[in-house]
C-alpha cells in the first residue's frame, strides 16, 4: 500500500475525470491520474527543454526522434516503450540510466523538468501544477485521453 | 557560426578559413618530414601511421623490445587527460616521435610521444546549439604528406598542417541538422582522403555515402552511395520503398586498403529501422550489412558481399576489415555482432568460409556457402529472446592478427536479451532504429562472465585460448612481435597476455575504464605502449555492465591516455 501525501491526494482526485470504463474506476480509487490531466507546467517544460539540449539531445536528437543508438522519445516509439506505464517508472529509468555516459548525474529536479519537456513534446497538455518528487507513480502514461461521458 | 551558415546540401570548401579554429598553441613540430605514399603503405616499424598501423588492419606491431620475458616490468611513463565532452574511442597516430591524438568533439593534439609534452592543439569553436552529450567520438585520424586529416561530428572532413595544427582546408560533406555526422575518421590512398558517414537512420531525402576528397585541396572527387537506389542495380532489394525510406547502411568504422588490388574495403551497418517488420520490406536491402570494395580513385563499387541479407535483429557487420593472405589466397576477415568470422576473397568478393564461435542463436550459417537462415526474427510487439543482445558480442573494439600464431585476438562481451521490437512513423524525419523494449541477461555459456578475449586460429578455426573477465573487454587488441598481446577492460584493467598461451604476463589498473585503441611505437629509439581510457559511447561501456553487473563501478568520466615503457637500464 503506497502512502499518498495529503495535499497531493486532493489535487489528484480533483483532477480525475469522470470515467465510464469500469476497469479504470479502481485506478481512480488509488488516486491515479493520467498524463492527459495537466500534470506539468509550461514553465517546467521550458526549463526542461534547455536541460534536454544540454544532456540528452546529443543522442536522442534535438527533435527527440532519436539517432543511430538511441530510441525516439516521441510519437509511436514513446507510446510503444512507455504506454500504460507510470511516470514514476519512466523517471526512475531516466534517472538511473540516462545519460548513458553519466547516469544519475543531474539533480532530481532537472530530471523532472526534462520529463515535463518530453511530455510536452508528446502533446500531453500542461496544467497548473508541476511534476513533483511525490506522486509520479500515480500518473499513467495513457496513449489517449479517457473516454468522457 | 560558420558551420551553420554553409549551404549544406552541396559541397562547400573553406580554404584556411579564419575564425573557425583557434589553435591555442603555436608551437611547431620541427624537422617534419612529409609522409609519402610509399611511407604510408610501408610504415617504419616504430611508427603507427594508419588506424590499425598498416593498411591491412592487423593492429600488429613488429616491435619486440617489450617481450614475453620483460613485459612484467612495464612502468607508467606519462599520462594525459583528454577532452571530456564526448565518447572516448581514440586511436593515436605516431610518426617520428610525435603522437597525434584524436579527442572527442573533434579536438586533435600533437604531443611529444616520449614525454607527453603538448606541441599544438586544434580545438574548433563549439556551436552552442550543436548536439551534445555522448556524441563526438573520433575513432581515428589519418596522416599523409604534411597534413593530418580528421572527420567531425558536424559532418566535415578537415585537413590540418601536421607541423602547426592550423586548418589547411575544411569541407562539409552533409547537413548535420539531418543527423549526419562522422564517428570514424578517414584513410588516405593515392592522394585521396576517404571517409564514410553515419547518422543515416532517420528518413530523409538523402542517403548514406562514402566520399573521396583530394588530399591537397579538400575538393570532392567522388561520392558512392551505400544504399541501392530505386531503379538502379539492386534497387528492388528494398521492395517498392522510395528512396527516403531506405535508411541505415552507416559506416562507423574506417576502411582498409589493398594497394595491389587498388581497393579500399568498407563495412556498412544494418538497414534502419532494425526489424524487417518495422521497415516494411523483407528484401535484402542492399548494400546494408555488407563489405564494399571500392576503387579509391573513382569511387566505383567493384564488388560487395552482404553478410546478413535483410538483417533484422540489429546485428551489424560494419566493423574492421582485416586483410590476410591464407594459403596464397588474398583474404578479408571480418567479424560482426554475431561473432561469426567471415572469410572472403578480397579480389573478387567471393565467399570462402564462415566460422561461428557458437554463442549466437539468431541465424544458421552454412560454413561452406555462407548462406544464412534466420532462426528468429522480430515481429512488432511480440516478445522474443536472442543471443546476443542488440549490443552484440563484437563491436568497434577491433581484433588484431598475429603472424606468429596465425591467430586473431578478439575483444568480446557475452550477453543475451529479452526484446520486443516496436513500430516507428514512416514519415520524413521519422524512422530511426525503432524502439525496443529490452532486458539484458547473462549468456548461459559465459559462466558468469561478461568479457571474453578470444584467440582464434584462422586456418583451423580452433580456439587457441580464451580469457574471461567479469566486465566487458573494452579496448581493441594490440599484437606485437614480442609475443605479447595487449587489451583492457571496463573494470579499468590493462593486460599483457602471452599470445601463444593466454598467460597473463603483466597487468595494471587505470583511473577509469580502458577504452579505445592501444598502440605501440618507438620514440628516441625506445618502445612505448599507449592505451586510451575513458567513458561514453555504446552499450558495452554503459548499459550492459550497469544492468548486468551493477556492483562493479568505475568513474563515469576520465577520458585520458596512459603510456608505458620498460625502465631505463641503470
Ligand atoms: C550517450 C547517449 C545518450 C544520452 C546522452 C542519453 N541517452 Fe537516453 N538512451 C540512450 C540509449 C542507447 C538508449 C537505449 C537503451 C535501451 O535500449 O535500453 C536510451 C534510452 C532512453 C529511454 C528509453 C528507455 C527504455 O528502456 O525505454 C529514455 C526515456 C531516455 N533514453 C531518456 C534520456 C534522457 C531524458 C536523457 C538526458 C537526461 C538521455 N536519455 C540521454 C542513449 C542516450
Amino acid at each position: 500500500m503506497r502512502l499518498i501525501p495529503g495535499p497531493l491526494l486532493v489535487i489528484a482526485i480533483s483532477l480525475v475525470h469522470p470515467m465510464t470504463a469500469s476497469g479504470l474506476q479502481a485506478t481512480q480509487a488509488d488516486g491515479q491520474r493520467t498524463v492527459w490531466d495537466g500534470v506539468y507546467t509550461e514553465e517546467q517544460a521550458e526549463r526542461g527543454g534547455v536541460q534536454y539540449t544540454e544532456s540528452c539531445a546529443g543522442c536522442h536528437a534535438p527533435d527527440l526522434r532519436g539517432s543511430t543508438t538511441s530510441p525516439s522519445l516521441v510519437g509511436m516509439s514513446f507510446t510503444f516503450l512507455w504506454g500504460e506505464r507510470t511516470l514514476g517508472e519512466l523517471f526512475g529509468k531516466i534517472q538511473q540510466l540516462m545519460p548513458t555516459d553519466r547516469p544519475n548525474s543531474l539533480p532530481a529536479q532537472t530530471y523532472r523538468n526534462i520529463l515535463a519537456f518530453i511530455l510536452r513534446a508528446n502533446s500531453y497538455p500542461p496544467g497548473d501544477q508541476g511534476l513533483e518528487a511525490d506522486g509520479l507513480d500515480q500518473i499513467i502514461i495513457s496513449a489517449k485521453p479517457e473516454p468522457r461521458p | 557560426m560558420i558551420v551553420r551558415s554553409l549551404v549544406c546540401a552541396s559541397l562547400a570548401v573553406l580554404v584556411g578559413s579564419p575564425g573557425l579554429v583557434a589553435p591555442s598553441l603555436r608551437a611547431q613540430v620541427t624537422d617534419f618530414r612529409p609522409v609519402t605514399e610509399e611511407t604510408l603503405r610501408n610504415p617504419a616499424p616504430g611508427d603507427w601511421l594508419n588506424f590499425r598501423r598498416t593498411d591491412d588492419a592487423w593492429g600488429y606491431s613488429p616491435l619486440d623490445e617489450i617481450d614475453r620475458d620483460n613485459v612484467g616490468q612495464l612502468q607508467l611513463v606519462w599520462s594525459w587527460a583528454m577532452d571530456e565532452s564526448g565518447a572516448q574511442e581514440a586511436t593515436p597516430l605516431v610518426y617520428d616521435g610525435i603522437m597525434y591524438l584524436p579527442n572527442p568533439q573533434d579536438v586533435i593534439q600533437a604531443l611529444d610521444a616520449a614525454t607527453g609534452d603538448l606541441i599544438w592543439e586544434y580545438r574548433p569553436e563549439r556551436d552552442p546549439d550543436a548536439r551534445r552529450g555522448g556524441i563526438g567520438a573520433q575513432k581515428n585520424i589519418a596522416i599523409y604528406d604534411d597534413k593530418i586529416f580528421g572527420t567531425t561530428h558536424q559532418a566535415h572532413i578537415i585537413a590540418l598542417d601536421a607541423r602547426t595544427g592550423e586548418v589547411v582546408w575544411d569541407t562539409q560533406t552533409a547537413d548535420p541538422s539531418l543527423g549526419y555526422q562522422y564517428s570514424a575518421g578517414p584513410i588516405v590512398a593515392r592522394g585521396t582522403v576517404i571517409a564514410g558517414i553515419t547518422g543515416c537512420e532517420r528518413y530523409k531525402e538523402d542517403i548514406c555515402f562514402l566520399t573521396g576528397l583530394d588530399a591537397r585541396t579538400g575538393e570532392e572527387k567522388w561520392r558512392t552511395s551505400s544504399i541501392a537506389l530505386p531503379g538502379g542495380p539492386g534497387g528492388d532489394t528494398w521492395g517498392d520503398l522510395p528512396l527516403e525510406f531506405r535508411a541505415g547502411s552507416d559506416m562507423w568504422m574506417t576502411g582498409s586498403y589493398d594497394p595491389d588490388a587498388n581497393l579500399v574495403y568498407w563495412g556498412t551497418a544494418q538497414a534502419k529501422p532494425w526489424a524487417r517488420s518495422v521497415r516494411g520490406t523483407d528484401g535484402d536491402a542492399l548494400y546494408t550489412n555488407s563489405t564494399l570494395a571500392v576503387n579509391p580513385d573513382t569511387g566505383e563499387l567493384v564488388w560487395y558481399y552482404q553478410h546478413l541479407p535483410g538483417e533484422t535483429n540489429d546485428m551489424d557487420d560494419g566493423f574492421e576489415n582485416i586483410l590476410i593472405d591464407v594459403g596464397g589466397r588474398p583474404s578479408l576477415f571480418k567479424m560482426g555482432k554475431l561473432a561469426i568470422l567471415w572469410q572472403l576473397d578480397r579480389e573478387t568478393g567471393a565467399f570462402i568460409h564462415a566460422t561461428d564461435l557458437g554463442y549466437q542463436n539468431i541465424v544458421d550459417v552454412d560454413p561452406e556457402t555462407g548462406e544464412v537462415t534466420y532462426l528468429r526474427t522480430p515481429e512488432i510487439g511480440v516478445e522474443m529472446t536472442m543471443c546476443p543482445s542488440t549490443s552484440g558480442f563484437k563491436s568497434w573494439r577491433a581484433m588484431s592478427f598475429s603472424p606468429e600464431t596465425n591467430a586473431l585476438y578478439i575483444p568480446m562481451t557475452l550477453n543475451c536479451e529479452i526484446a520486443t521490437f516496436g513500430p516507428t512513423e514512416r514519415v520524413i524525419g521519422g524512422g530511426g532504429t525503432g524502439p525496443v523494449r529490452r532486458a539484458d541477461y547473462r549468456h548461459p555459456d559465459a559462466e558468469g562472465a561478461l568479457g571474453e578475449f578470444h584467440a582464434l586460429d584462422i586456418t583451423t578455426g580452433e580456439t587457441l585460448w580464451r580469457h574471461r573477465t567479469p566486465t566487458p573487454i573494452n579496448t581493441a587488441a594490440l599484437t606485437t612481435a614480442g609475443g605479447v598481446v595487449f587489451v583492457g577492460d571496463f573494470d579499468r584493467y590493462v593486460y599483457a597476455f602471452d599470445e601463444a598461451t593466454g598467460d597473463i604476463l603483466w597487468q595494471t589498473r587505470l583511473a577509469t575504464s580502458a577504452q579505445g585503441f592501444p598502440v605501440t611505437y618507438l620514440a628516441n629509439g625506445k618502445q612505448y605502449m599507449a592505451v586510451p581510457a575513458g567513458t561514453g559511447g555504446g552499450s558495452w561501456a554503459g548499459l550492459i555492465p550497469r544492468e548486468l553487473i551493477p556492483e562493479i563501478r568505475r568513474p563515469d568520466h576520465g577520458n585520458s591516455i596512459y603510456v608505458f615503457a620498460l625502465p631505463d637500464p641503470r
